[in-house]
């Protein structure tokens, strides 16, 4: 199969009010194949989210990008707005953490799928379109798909705002489906579903899909591989399942503080310090101020992603493989 | 938007010193007539040129400057005052008060103001004391529905459920926790009603009911020059230059600071 | 153990406003409910959004009224006429970003309270604050920060010595940490178990988050629409839980374990 997306030397940053700059994402590289699915993972701040929406290249103007994303071998950071739009309905479809903000709250669901379609695919007869749309529904689980079709986004769960939303994102059939965190802001009931459904969806559409979050378990509910980005690198990036296969201490941590619910501990582990000031660069690896194996070689260089054991890893002395 | 909080500020504060050091700017007084030198236009002596009566019409601008900027602060002071504590009011308490305080803001929005202050005028007769109490008075109705507004969005604020969870009392939670908070929007409604509180005084001194000759404000000074607008054209120019700088400085200053306080517009 | 909250056939309804000739809608937010709380626990408040436990929450802080029923503290209903009373029960809140005063310097943020209830002044005031900032893992240097200068778990560390100054002996903890990275969660978690154990401070704990109750908790309480569903010692909801909502909730956790 081939490679979908290929980034190269991906480097973002914001220019704040104050002319400093934030160093959102640094040198990122990253190979996604057709049909795979791929969680990120981070927390705030680690530059995930800018990751999405430069691969549709929505960037506010305040960055400014360097290096190079590939979609299908075709360059999109420097293509003009027109050709775009071909990209961001027809390749990529994407969901957003906030579905109510999301939709238009004075347009009709029929009205907000149905203008995708119209736009693209210059369909305008009323009867295909229709139909267009609610076999869409009910593709993404909505039962009652002829009632839900008619209504207006307040009158929905927030479940439902998001399935729509997952609906219109698929109705240009795109090949890649990215999901910004599409569950935090919903119940953990309602999560589950999503997340179903996004498992459900990525199968029978052979979708390639980018899962964003901020959640680890998450992420291990939908994807095999998972990339673990801190402060705007990659610092691991291969096929994780639980805490035994994760290769940089950070990854190992974030398994670590996250509360078991199969014996109880009455404490909890934690990570110290906070996360990394994102306004500069340091010549060492940015995760040794908080790292429990930290070495004083960690604060001297900066480090390549490599492969450790099986994963590739950003860490002089990983957990497994290369030992010395 | 820092340009345009520079740019009026700058104009502002010129005109503020021009009003405060009046009398070492110019050495005519402003009431002294002579008759000799009626209509005189700009020269070296007067870069103004002079009036009817042959006083220097530099010296009346100046001196004018003090009443029309006075005016202005002080009236939009009053309007302030009672502006924010009935907004503050209204808004903490709700419910049925809000409701009651709102409604009487409707009534009082109904009457056409302009005729209000007028007829005020008319009744209580024209001098500067009166022109700023009742432009005072005829002027807070927005800043209490614009401190309601805010007191309503800001008062479900964790910080200040806090305070209440501290014990302490409502008269500290709402200056304190509130309108502290609120004094952004407050002062962009202070720099805009200065702006209109100095037209409004210099139209009814155009009309002839507000500060009274030979004390000079830039409203009579231009009523008096617009019988000779043929013949002495400064007599217009310049009180209308003073009127429409110092009104723009303060609507760009007051422009200027509604995007500074706007967090939309600050976030990185 | 003694019973330090007790909370009996709670109700509270909210109206939904009226647009022209549309009716009153009656929203049951807290539905007779009945829950009690031992001295020196973690109980937890367990459910999805609308579920009322906010509600209840504020109820019991009273920074919101009930229609009837009755809360006692300690045996006696709380009414809040005293200061006393006032400082005992305090909050953490779940918005980091407004739970602080935007204009006040930390230090007179943590230093109003112990002024306004304890009267003490000067050097006294001065240790007390540098404790407090000690006791949430914070130094000196932040006395003179002001809020927006911090991160989201820096703020909430204030907020907690804020409620600490005040020497409670209930803490309710609404969703204190779902607005922070998971590496600083589980800080102020661990901060919270700290609290509990050392200081022997009660908490009432809200969340949705089912892997937190677990190792926080001795007891929990879970609600769905007002009502509360199931309630019991930590270990027994978890290795037996009786509602299917409760189950259903222990399936929905991501990687949920309670799937096979």
């Amino acid at each position: 199969m081939g490679n979908i997306i290929e980034i190269n030397d991906l480097c973002v940053n914001y220019r704040t009010q104050n002319q400093e700059k934030i160093y959102a994402l640094r040198n990122l590289k990253l190979i996604i194949k057709k049909g795979e699915t791929v969680a990120i993972v981070g927390e705030s701040g680690c530059g995930k989210s800018t990751l999405a929406i430069s691969l549709i290249n929505l960037l506010p103007e305040n960055a400014e990008v360097s290096g190079s994303i590939k979609i299908d071998g075709k360059e999109i950071l420097d293509k003009n707005n027109k050709e775009l739009q071909n990209v961001r309905g027809e390749k990529i479809g994407m969901i957003f953490q906030e579905p109510g903000a999301s939709l238009n709250p004075i347009f009709s669901i029929k009205e907000q799928i149905e203008e995708t379609i119209k736009f693209h695919k210059k369909i305008s007869d009323k009867k295909i379109l229709k139909d267009m749309s609610i076999n869409l529904l009910r593709e993404v689980g909505i039962k009652d798909a002829e009632r839900i079709y008619e209504s207006f986004p307040h009158q929905l769960s927030g479940g439902l705002q998001q399935r729509v939303m997952i609906a219109i994102a698929l109705s240009l059939s795109p090949e890649i489906l990215i999901a910004d965190e599409p569950t935090t802001s919903l119940d953990v009931t309602v999560q589950a579903q999503i997340i179903e459904l996004l498992n459900k969806l990525k199968k029978q559409r052979n979708l390639t899909t980018i899962l964003i979050t901020h959640d680890l378990h998450l992420a291990l509910e939908l994807s095999k591989r998972i990339i673990v980005i801190y402060a705007g690198e990659v610092v691991e990036d291969g096929y994780i399942k639980s805490e035994k296969d994760a290769e940089h201490p950070y990854t190992k941590a974030l398994f670590e503080i996250i509360p078991d619910v199969i014996k109880k501990r009455k404490k909890f582990k934690i990570i110290k310090g906070e996360l990394p000031d994102m306004k500069k660069i340091y010549e060492r690896c940015n995760f040794s101020d908080r790292c429990n194996f930290v070495h004083e070689k960690c604060r001297e260089i900066s480090l390549e992603l490599v492969r450790a054991d099986k994963n590739y890893v950003r860490c002089l002395f990983p957990l497994k493989g290369r030992k010395k | 938007m820092k340009k345009m909080i520079w740019t009026g500020g700058i104009i502002l504060v010129f005109f503020l010193c021009l009003a405060i050091f009046a009398p070492f700017i110019s050495s005519y007084d402003y009431k002294e007539q002579n008759i000799n030198l009626r209509l005189q236009p700009p020269s070296s002596k007067h870069i103004f040129g002079t009036d009817e009566f042959g006083r220097d019409v530099f010296a009346r601008m100046l001196y004018g400057a003090r009443v029309s900027i006075s005016v202005g602060f002080l009236a939009i002071a009053i309007a302030t005052l009672i502006g924010v504590s009935y907004g503050a009011i209204s808004g903490y308490y709700g419910g049925l008060i809000d409701n009651i305080m709102m409604r009487i803001v409707d009534i009082i929005l109904t009457i056409p103001v302009l005729f209000l202050i007028l007829m005020l005028i008319v009744y209580l007769g024209p001098s500067i004391s009166n022109i700023i109490i009742i432009i005072g008075l005829t002027s807070w109705t927005d800043i209490a529905r614009i401190v309601r507004a805010e007191v309503l969005k800001i008062k479900n604020f964790a910080f200040v459920d806090a305070a209440k969870l501290i014990g302490l009392p409502k008269k500290i939670i709402i200056f304190k926790y509130i309108i502290l908070n609120i004094s952004g929007p407050i002062l962009v409604y202070i720099v805009f009603g200065i702006s209109g509180a100095i037209l409004t005084e210099s139209g009814l001194s155009f009309l002839g009911l507000g500060v009274q000759p030979p004390f000079p404000s830039w409203g009579n000074i231009l009523t008096a020059g617009k019988d000779y607008i043929h013949t002495a054209w400064w007599l217009v120019l310049f009180p209308g230059i003073f009127i429409f700088l110092t009104v723009f400085s303060l609507n760009i200053l007051g422009e200027g600071l509604r995007d500074f306080f706007n967090p939309k517009l600050k976030r990185e | 153990m003694k019973k330090i909250l007790e909370i009996n056939n709670l109700k509270k309804n909210f109206r939904t406003e009226r647009i022209f000739f549309g009716s009153n809608k009656i929203i049951k937010a807290v539905d007779d409910v009945f829950f009690s709380i031992n001295s020196g626990e973690i109980c937890a408040l367990v459910g999805e959004s609308g579920s009322g436990k906010t509600t209840i929450a504020r109820c019991i802080a009273g920074l919101e009224t009930f229609d009837s029923g009755s809360i006692l503290f300690k045996g006696t209903p709380l009414i809040f006429k005293t200061k006393e009373e006032r400082r005992k029960i305090q909050y953490i809140f779940q918005d980091t970003y407004n739970s602080l005063n935007p204009r006040m310097r930390i230090d007179d943020t943590i230093s109003e309270p112990i002024k306004y209830h304890f009267e003490i002044k000067g050097q006294k005031l001065n240790e007390e604050v540098n404790k407090l900032l000690k006791k949430v893992g914070l130094n000196e240097s932040f006395r003179k920060k002001f809020p927006h200068e911090l991160s989201g778990g820096q703020r909430q560390r204030i907020v907690i010595a804020r409620a600490l100054s005040l020497k409670p002996e209930l803490i309710i903890a609404d969703e204190p940490v779902s607005n922070l990275d998971v590496s600083i969660q589980a800080q102020i978690l661990q901060l919270f178990l700290e609290l509990n154990i050392k200081d022997k401070i009660t908490f009432l704990f809200i969340t949705h988050d089912l892997r937190i109750v677990y190792n926080l908790a001795d007891y929990v309480i879970v609600m769905k629409d007002g009502k509360i569903v199931e309630q019991g010692q930590t270990q027994k909801i978890y290795s037996k839980p009786q509602s299917d909502y409760t189950q259903n909730l222990l399936y929905s956790i991501p990687a949920s374990p309670f799937k096979n």
